[in-house]
């Protein structure tokens, strides 16, 4: 898993930073995991508000235990994710969903290790996608959930097509390097 | 004929099969994995559970421009032209889709770096929407709040192929949670977040 972002500083640094109570780097991990937790938490919850809640309550758990973090013990992003699933899953508890908004959820038949995995990887997959450069990401945004052609793709940004599929490409190589570990 | 894959990396340069099982690999992974939620504006900030500071760094220079901007909005008005940059940059691009009323319809808004008068400029590229018949048949961008539309961003009509419209909203986007575009009489939403 790479330790090191495009800005050239970890994820286990900033929370190191944080610890230290530095509202530069709390801002930082928060521009780069607000995406994968409200994910996360949306997976969890099924509901956009109170996912959003949930949010909030990860990044302010992610402020005040940062100093738990220990680096010996593994990646920033390993911990960041302990940390929000908790925080995600104790906010459910004291903000029960309303019996009558409960949605009517089809039977889940994977089992809880399997989920943890597979929300592992789907965490890890929006964290990669966040690390893009932003040319990169739109491309591979607009292609695989877009479900764009590159062709309208290429008119929708106004770019010539050579350059999508230039830009795809580099996507999914630079994605494939982020991923490393998970696609073994 | 090529499958999808071999179209997307097709950009004319030659590529081993070992990269070209790596690229395929991300491909299967990413066809199998749901897209992130995008961040509504209200969650753009992080909380302020954590002692804050009063602006974020970025915001730090044109501060005096900004009590100016203030200052003159509450002394009767007048304009004041903020020191920015010939291009501003790109703060986020929130990809829209279209609704079961508009499917295929798609939009990306280029949310642009806030000007010193505390405006938040935006492009908004836009395609698949039933193009205008006319100036009446106009497509309005809201914010939306709680799932419901709270605050027009702006009016455009819409033409074939790509239609590109600039726009600027002076709100406070944390008091926002999503974007949705109507079309003129109607509330249904066409395009989401």
């Amino acid at each position: 898993m790479p330790v090191v972002t495009e800005n050239g500083v970890s994820d286990g640094e900033l929370l190191q930073r944080v610890a230290d109570r530095d509202r530069d780097a709390f801002d930082e991990l928060y521009r780069r995991y607000t995406r994968p937790v409200l994910g996360l938490a949306l997976r969890r919850l099924g509901d956009r508000g109170r996912a959003e809640d949930a949010l909030q309550d990860a990044f302010v758990a992610v402020w005040r235990s940062a100093s738990s973090y220990d680096p010996q013990r593994g990646a920033g992003a390993a911990w960041l994710y302990t940390v929000a699933r908790n925080a995600i899953v104790d906010g459910a508890r004291r903000r029960p969903e309303p019996p009558a908004e409960t949605p009517e959820t089809p039977a889940d038949e994977v089992g809880p290790a399997e989920r943890a995995e597979r929300s592992w990887l789907v965490w890890r997959v929006h964290r990669a996608i966040e690390e893009l450069p932003e040319p990169e990401r739109q491309v591979l945004e607009l292609a695989y959930w877009g479900e764009q052609s590159q062709s309208e793709i290429a008119e929708f940004l106004h770019i010539p097509l050579g350059t999508v599929k230039t830009r795809t490409r580099a996507g999914l190589a630079r994605l494939a390097g982020l991923l490393e570990e998970e696609l073994r | 004929m090529k499958d999808r894959f071999e179209d997307l990396i097709d950009d004319g340069v030659a590529i081993d099969e070992e990269e070209r099982a790596r690229l395929r690999s991300v491909h299967d992974l990413l066809l199998q994995v749901e897209p992130p939620p995008e961040v509504g504006p209200a969650l753009r900030q992080p909380p302020q559970e954590a002692p804050a500071r009063l602006l974020p760094r970025r915001r730090r220079a044109p501060l005096a421009l900004v009590a100016a901007a203030i200052a003159l909005a509450v002394f009767g008005g007048g304009y004041l032209v903020g020191e920015r940059s010939a291009t501003p940059s790109v703060e986020r691009t929130i990809v829209m889709a279209g609704t079961a009323e508009a499917s295929g319809a798609t939009a990306a808004i280029e949310l642009l770096e806030e000007d010193a008068a505390g405006n938040w400029p935006m492009r908004v590229r836009l395609r698949g929407l039933e193009p205008s018949e006319g100036r009446e048949d106009f497509y309005e961008l809201w914010l939306t709040r709680e799932g419901e539309l709270a605050e027009s961003c702006g009016r455009f009509t819409v033409h074939e192929g790509v239609t590109e419209v600039t726009l600027s909203v002076p709100y406070r986007l944390r008091g926002f949670d999503g974007w949705v575009v109507t079309r003129s009489g109607s509330d249904e939403p066409l395009l989401t977040t």
